[in-house]
């Protein structure tokens, strides 16, 4: 591998969203997990996403454009990225890459965030039988070493996926309070992973990233169509019976609809991802939807 | 006669033709699986999508489609190959003549002129009852000239009997009939007629039941050349049954009791033309004599039978067309 993942993830950052948006995305990020301390520490140029209250109105008066006050943080945050490495996430999703590299992304850009931010990053992984965890450290290249933990362990002949045994994993072993960020497969929650992430929520703070699976109905009729949990193969006539594709689309949409509502209730932030590209943007939206939330 | 099932002119094409569709069904398969390796896409959680009943409908009518495909294109290509092996129908027919020859033998005489017509007629009945027999027809007056020979070619039999009835009725048309029959001395030369009758036969060597049905009135008119006992004599060396069939115009006067005598004299029986159980009492002797079968070599015909195979292909090919058409949904 020539590049790192870590630099991809920062590749994209840059090329994506250019140097104003990446200060907006550290900002906003900074707003959101930011502990505050009455140690003030310096002055920096607003971005949109800070805090109002952050802005220091005097400095602001005498300097042409608003500024905000940096504090130095008094405690550091913990980042547990939890990502499924079931062989669920080594399939498509619907841009054509592999989800897994959508779920590095993700992981990747909040790590890196937080990373930047001077924060812990860990990682839980797993699959239905098994979860490893890694301990959290504040350093890029051991961010690195997540990121390419979780890419070799998303493979297609792998176990099968199944969040919960991860979440049932933090839920025994962790302590401290921790923001999470789920990487999840895009499965129905059932009332178990609900229990769970009711349990969860009451100790950390978590963000929900789903990877969107590929429309079988709509992946081209020139290539086969298999599943990755059984190897069963599509027909590819009955795939794409347009009636088929109808009410296939209408289940995808009721079944994000219930996904989204169960997240809701729990007050737990979530965001549907089906493309490396849009990772930024979603993150972006992500945190700033978790920023009001904490109002 | 018998039918055998159909036999193939080349049975080789069956075993290269299924050859060759067993490779071409194989190289299909390696493309396919090839091309399948090459551009296939992993997806996950497609439990969604095979749970919905629509997919399932869709599966359902996919696997039917696909089972008719294969059924079709199977019942083709199958009987397109039993057709290109050319299936013929192959007829073993071992022509038999059954049973019996029966010499049909007529008194064309002046004096039975009144009555052949209805004696024809009565032929024509007694053919009715017999099947398999041969039968001939012979009619005498000075001399005898056989009318056909025996045969069991019952139509062209029928036919004659049609053209001698027209004749005797007195049709000019038909006055070729008689040709061959004032040849002798005389008229009615009853003794000459039964000798040529008896001596109709065929196959002489072979053991067969042999009948002359003997119309006649007998009223000699002619010096004959053979008289009646001789060709009684005649009949039975030869084994030949003779049933006297008499109009019996002037009762049962001295000519009929000798022709009676004469008759039974082979084995035959005598009646009067006006007996009603006549007919069925000559069929009923004939019959009761033993048949013997004259068997012929028999021989295979062989004709092209594609019938069969051309039906099924084009049931197939419906079958393909059907199934892979697009129906509009």
């Amino acid at each position: 591998m020539t590049t790192t993942l870590l630099t991809r993830v920062k590749s994209k950052l840059f090329v994506h969203a250019r140097r104003r948006s990446r200060n907006l995305l550290e900002g906003e990020y900074a707003s959101v997990f930011h502990g505050r301390s009455l140690d003030y520490d310096d002055l920096r140029d607003y971005v949109p996403g800070d805090e109002v209250r952050d802005i220091d109105w005097r400095a602001t008066a005498r300097h042409q454009s608003p500024l905000v006050k940096r504090y130095v943080a008094t405690r550091k945050q913990n980042l547990m990225l939890v990502v499924d490495t079931g062989r669920g996430m080594a399939a498509t999703t619907r841009s054509g890459e592999p989800k897994k590299s959508v779920a590095v992304a993700a992981a990747g850009l909040v790590g890196y965030l937080a990373q930047r931010h001077g924060d812990l990053v860990g990682l839980v992984r797993g699959t239905a039988g098994s979860t490893v965890a890694h301990e959290m450290r504040g350093s890029e290249a051991h961010l690195e070493l997540l990121l390419r933990a979780v890419d070799s362990a998303t493979v297609l002949d792998g176990d099968q996926s199944n969040l919960a045994t991860q979440l049932r994993w933090i839920v025994r072993h962790v302590r401290r309070r921790l923001v999470l960020l789920v990487v999840a497969d895009d499965k129905e929650l059932d009332p178990e992973l609900d229990e769970l992430l009711r349990r969860l929520h009451v100790q950390h703070e978590i963000l929900w990233i789903t990877v969107e699976d590929a429309d079988p109905t709509a992946v081209d009729g020139s290539r086969t169509t298999y599943d990755v949990a059984d190897t069963y193969t599509l027909p590819t006539l009955v795939r794409l019976d347009p009636r088929v594709r109808a009410a296939y689309a209408a289940s995808v949409r009721d079944r994000v609809e219930r996904t989204s509502a169960l997240l809701d209730r729990r007050g737990i932030n979530h965001a549907r991802l089906g493309s490396s590209d849009e990772v930024v943007a979603t993150v972006f939206a992500l945190l700033e939807r978790q920023r009001r939330a904490r109002r | 006669m018998e039918l055998n099932g159909p036999d193939l002119k080349w049975p080789g094409v069956l075993v290269v033709g299924a050859l060759l569709a067993l490779a071409l069904a194989y190289a299909v398969y390696r493309l396919m699986s090839r091309r399948q390796a090459r551009a296939s896409a992993a997806v996950a959680n497609s439990g969604a999508l095979t749970e919905l009943p629509e997919y399932r409908r869709a599966l359902r009518r996919h696997r039917i489609r696909m089972a008719v495909l294969a059924a079709s294109a199977a019942l083709l290509g199958g009987a397109a190959l039993v057709g290109a092996a050319r299936p013929l129908d192959t007829t073993v027919d071992k022509p038999q003549s059954r049973s019996r020859d029966i010499m049909l033998c007529l008194d064309i005489s002046g004096s039975m002129a009144a009555y052949d017509a209805t004696l024809v007629s009565t032929f024509k009945t007694l053919v009715k009852s017999f099947e398999g027999e041969r039968i001939g027809l012979v009619i005498f007056n000075s001399s005898a000239a056989t009318v056909f020979p025996l045969t069991d070619d019952y139509d062209f039999i029928n036919e004659e009997l049609d053209a001698a009835g027209r004749a005797l009725t007195g049709d000019p048309a038909y006055d070729s009939f008689f040709a061959g029959t004032f040849n002798g001395r005389g008229t009615s030369l009853i003794g000459d007629g039964l000798a040529t009758c008896v001596s109709s036969f065929d196959k002489v060597d072979l053991q067969r039941a042999r009948s002359v049905v003997f119309a006649t009135d007998n009223h000699l008119a002619g010096r004959p050349i053979i008289d009646l006992g001789e060709a009684a004599a005649l009949a039975r060396t030869k084994g030949v049954r003779v049933y006297g069939l008499n109009p019996e115009e002037d009762g049962p006067d001295q000519e009929a009791a000798d022709m009676r005598t004469i008759v039974t004299s082979t084995g035959g029986r005598y009646f009067a033309m006006s007996d009603q159980s006549a007919i069925k009492d000559i069929v009923g002797s004939v019959e009761a004599q033993e048949a013997t079968l004259i068997d012929s070599a028999s021989r295979s015909l062989h004709s092209d039978d594609p019938t069969l195979p051309i039906t099924l292909a084009g049931i197939g090919l419906v079958g393909v067309i059907g199934a892979t058409r697009r129906w509009a949904s």
